[in-house]
């Protein structure tokens, strides 16, 4: 029972990372219908930004706050510069630029701060690994009944519903969180209604990127380094649990992502002959299969009725 | 605006424009892995293998507008299969292509099924998971068996020196320089790991045309 419980808590922590990712994916997708394929990839990019404010001595916490921040300007001016201009000839040609754009971040990273995982001393990095949000020395955590809690992982957890908090907020008792419900539902209505629907749309892909980089942030403190293979995987899971808790809902992103954790998670522990840490991507692949073959619109989200 | 030249299509000068080309182009195919040196053959090699997969990606994304960003599992099966047959069944590579081909095409078939029912981005998103999927597979435990596990395929390519060409050394060659198309290469960067015989890759787009088919 114990072990059932350390794999549910394990699988909680690395489900927080997954249900950030999903989270930037659902806000662009509610605004504009986009999947951004670039997610992981921008949450990555900000992540070695953080790796770089923690060289220049900046401590972790502002340093994640920079690195939001250098992931909203990027986010904002991604859908400026790229999205906007093409979003209106067809969702494929948007679909491209996102795959590129994670090509291209990707390459950005290798060639700003190489191919080797930092911190690494071989590059001189002043860092030993890269720094938590949260203590996670190995005496850094509470042993109830033999199950090992570390503060390092019920923080993130906490991190996140707190975040879920602010965002629910945001969306239902602001009043950009209002005109972004407009967007979401009816752009065309909400223009006419007096929105700035450009700005709700910068402002939701800043959003999305910022909320991706505190993503990237977390689990690379969880890694212990940052490399650029970091967020392929854990960009596959997020978009799991996006569509596990449904597209077009925030809640259902951070449920699904949790889910994806702990299912994971479990599946790795009860069956290690067959999944094992190898086949987890396959459990994700299952669950975004099996997801859309059954319940297209997920968990949480609303089934889209087309006007033909 | 009146252009200077116009040719008429079928007309005679339209048909030495197509004789040249194709001599043009058939003289490189016989040029290249005769005279060129090592260097413009593995990258004429790396173009054409892009360039099959181009193909594939063609008859999928420009016929029937889907997605499919995980090709690279397809290209995979092709040279797996090769692989396979020619590492533990002694095959020749020759004979190993068709059989790549069919079993490629026989998983197209049966990857359309669920494909043909998911729309637009979220295909996109699938096929990219199944990319991923796919060198996990190749390295999981219960296919080692298969497949080798980590430690790949001896890359056996002797067979292939048969004809004056030498192509098959260096299709052996650019398997072992490219990961990233075949498996996208979970493993490391040891030439031994790498799916050892890059022509099944050939063999991948009956796959795509089928699943076009069955979208149809």
């Amino acid at each position: 029972m114990a072990l059932f419980f350390q794999r549910l808590v394990d699988g909680l922590s690395y489900g927080s990372v997954y249900a950030l990712i999903a989270l930037g994916l659902v806000i662009v997708y509610r605004g504009t219908g986009h999947l951004n394929f670039a997610q992981g990839e921008m949450a990555l990019f900000c992540a070695y930004f953080v790796y770089q404010f923690g060289e220049w001595g900046i401590p972790i916490w502002p340093a994640m706050l920079l690195g939001m921040g250098v992931g909203f300007l990027l986010g904002s001016a991604t859908e400026v510069t790229l999205i906007r201009p093409i979003s209106k000839r067809s969702p494929f040609a948007v679909f491209i630029v996102t795959i590129g754009l994670f090509t291209f971040l990707n390459w950005l990273d290798g060639a700003i701060w190489g191919n080797q995982q930092l911190p690494n001393s071989g590059v001189g990095s002043k860092q030993l690994k890269y720094p938590s949000l949260f203590p996670n020395d190995p005496q850094d955590q509470w042993l109830p009944f033999g199950v090992s809690i570390r503060y390092e992982r019920v923080g993130i957890l906490v991190l996140v519903l707190v975040l879920t908090g602010l965002l629910f907020l945001l969306f239902n008792k602001t009043k950009f969180g209002l005109s972004m419900r407009a967007v979401a539902s009816n752009s065309e209505s909400a223009k006419l209604t007096g929105i700035r629907t450009n700005r709700v749309l910068m402002m939701s892909w800043g959003l999305a990127a910022a909320i991706g980089a505190l993503g990237g942030v977390v689990q690379a403190g969880l890694n212990g380094n940052v490399n650029l293979g970091l967020m392929f995987t854990v960009f596959i899971y997020g978009s799991a649990a996006a569509t596990l808790g449904g597209f077009d809902s925030p809640g259902g992103a951070v449920v699904g992502g949790l889910m994806i954790g702990v299912i994971e998670n479990l599946a790795s522990g009860y069956l290690p002959e067959w999944v094992g840490q190898e086949m987890k991507l396959g459990v994700a692949f299952v669950v975004i299969l099996a997801v859309l073959l059954v319940k297209p619109s997920g968990l949480f989200g609303t089934a889209k009725v087309e006007r033909v | 605006m009146k252009s200077l030249v116009s040719i008429r299509e079928g007309g005679l000068a339209n048909w030495v424009l197509r004789l040249v080309a194709a001599a043009f182009v058939i003289g490189l195919v016989f040029w290249v892995p005769t005279s060129a040196g090592a260097g413009l053959i593995s990258t004429a090699i790396e173009a054409l293998t892009l360039m099959s997969a181009a193909m594939a990606l063609n008859l999928i994304l420009g016929y029937t507008g889907q997605i499919s960003i995980g090709h690279s599992a397809f290209l995979g099966i092709g040279a797996y299969t090769t692989g396979i047959l020619v590492s533990r069944w002694g095959l020749s590579p020759w004979v190993t292509f068709p059989a790549a081909f069919v079993i490629a095409f026989v998983v197209g078939v049966i990857v359309s099924f669920p494909a043909s029912r998911i729309k637009g981005v979220y295909l996109a998103l699938v096929t990219l998971a199944l990319g991923l999927v796919f060198p996990q597979l190749l390295t999981w435990k219960k296919l080692k068996w298969l497949t080798g596990g980590g430690a790949g395929l001896p890359n056996d390519d002797s067979q292939l020196q048969t004809t004056g060409f030498n192509i098959g050394r260096k299709e052996g060659q650019m398997c072992t320089s490219r990961s990233s198309v075949g498996t996208r290469s979970a493993t490391s960067g040891d030439p031994t790991t790498r799916p050892p015989s890059g022509t099944g890759l050939r063999l991948v787009l009956p796959s795509s045309s089928i699943w076009c088919a069955a979208v149809w």
